[in-house]
């Protein structure tokens, strides 16, 4: 018993040194990570306070579709199906944009990011005004 | 006891050494050496280990003639890894030891060279294409690149200008949140445009003339003023 135990315990450091090499071949991933750069602490501040802001437009459109289909319920009119879609739009944009952007910039440092956020406010920016007018042209009446 | 090889290399050839007579009984003068006299008869004459005498002379280069086999035979043992010698059983006889010893003393010489070697071709590959990089940062922008960005530049100053004159068309004088929003919202309308295009330049600096126009194009479809075209 006690030769086998010694055997096992002899087999036991055996069995764990083929870890090692694999502790060690994580050496060579760890010097292949900074090829791989990933976003930094000054990169998430940058993606949380863009985060309010997407998240500001988002919650118009959400407004804008609540109210709307208020008012159309309201005096008894079904709100159009492309009106519907465009509100709807309103709300997905913001939030599109976002995460491509936040998938996009995972690799970019904080500056580049902060850029490329503020182009991505811009666009959800030019997209609300593209749906309003979308929207207006569907319903040219004001409820 | 094993005498230390530097004192040998120290002592080699100095004839006026008391103990270089005595500890090497066949070691030979330089003029010795230069007169190509063979070392392997002085050697294989007094070696006490018969096994190593014929293999140590062969190497014309190294200092192992002057060297006494004794010495070749326990200096090697010392070098080896210092942990698989101690933890070796004393029982265990001297022969492998000095069987190893050509093995271990040839191999120091060869792996420091390759690995230098080595070195010094990954300094040069690296040099090299730090070289290339630079080179191909500081080559100036293509003719046609050049044309297609003033392109796009006209187009991106179209399309601020169809902006402006949205915003001059739908004025907001609503001062609440959503108000303030909205201005908000078209005041970065009319900056959209430029914004795309300074940042798809200057984030995209390190990338293809070919990428970059793709994503300048990506912009002119995206940052299109329908509520211009459209008119409202």
């Amino acid at each position: 018993m006690t030769s086998e135990s010694a055997r096992s315990g002899a087999r036991g450091p055996s069995l764990r040194k083929p870890a090692r090499p694999g502790t060690t071949t994580s050496g060579p991933t760890s010097t292949k990570r900074p090829a791989k750069r990933v976003r930094g602490r000054a990169g998430w501040i940058v993606a949380i306070v863009f985060a309010f802001l997407y998240a500001l437009d988002a919650f118009q459109g959400l407004s804008n579709l609540i109210g709307l289909t208020q008012s159309f319920a309201s005096v008894d009119v079904a709100m159009p199906g492309n009106a519907v879609f465009t509100l709807v739009g309103l709300i997905v944009v913001p939030i599109l944009v976002y995460a491509l952007i936040l998938w996009g910039t995972r690799r970019l440092n904080a500056g580049s990011a902060l850029l490329v956020f503020l182009v991505g406010f811009a666009v959800v920016a030019v997209i609300t005004l593209d749906l309003q007018s979308l929207y207006r042209s569907i319903v040219p009446f004001v409820i | 006891m094993a005498r230390d090889p530097d004192d040998d290399a120290l002592s080699w050839g100095d004839e006026n050494d008391p103990t270089y007579a005595a500890s090497h009984p066949g070691a030979l003068d330089e003029d010795d050496l230069e007169e190509g006299i063979p070392v392997v008869d002085a050697f294989s004459s007094s070696a006490p280990a018969p096994a190593v005498a014929p293999v140590a002379p062969v190497e014309p280069h190294a200092p192992g003639p002057a060297v006494p086999v004794e010495a070749l035979g326990e200096v090697p043992a010392q070098r080896t890894t210092p942990a698989s010698t101690r933890a070796a059983p004393v029982t265990t006889s001297l022969a492998p030891a000095s069987a190893a010893v050509p093995a271990t003393a040839a191999a120091p010489a060869a792996p420091t060279r390759t690995v230098e070697e080595e070195a010094d071709t990954a300094e040069d590959a690296a040099a090299e294409r730090d070289l290339a990089a630079a080179e191909k940062e500081a080559e100036p922008l293509s003719s046609a690149g050049l044309i297609a960005f003033g392109v796009f530049g006209g187009i991106f100053l179209l399309y601020t200008v169809g902006w402006l004159v949205t915003f001059i068309r739908n004025p907001v004088a609503d001062t609440s949140l959503a108000g303030i929003v909205q201005s908000a919202q078209n005041i970065l309308a009319i900056a959209a445009p430029a914004l795309w295009f300074i940042v798809t330049l200057l984030v995209g600096a390190k990338r293809r003339v070919p990428v970059r126009v793709v994503w300048l194009l990506i912009g002119v479809v995206v940052l299109l003023p329908w509520p211009f075209l459209t008119g409202y």
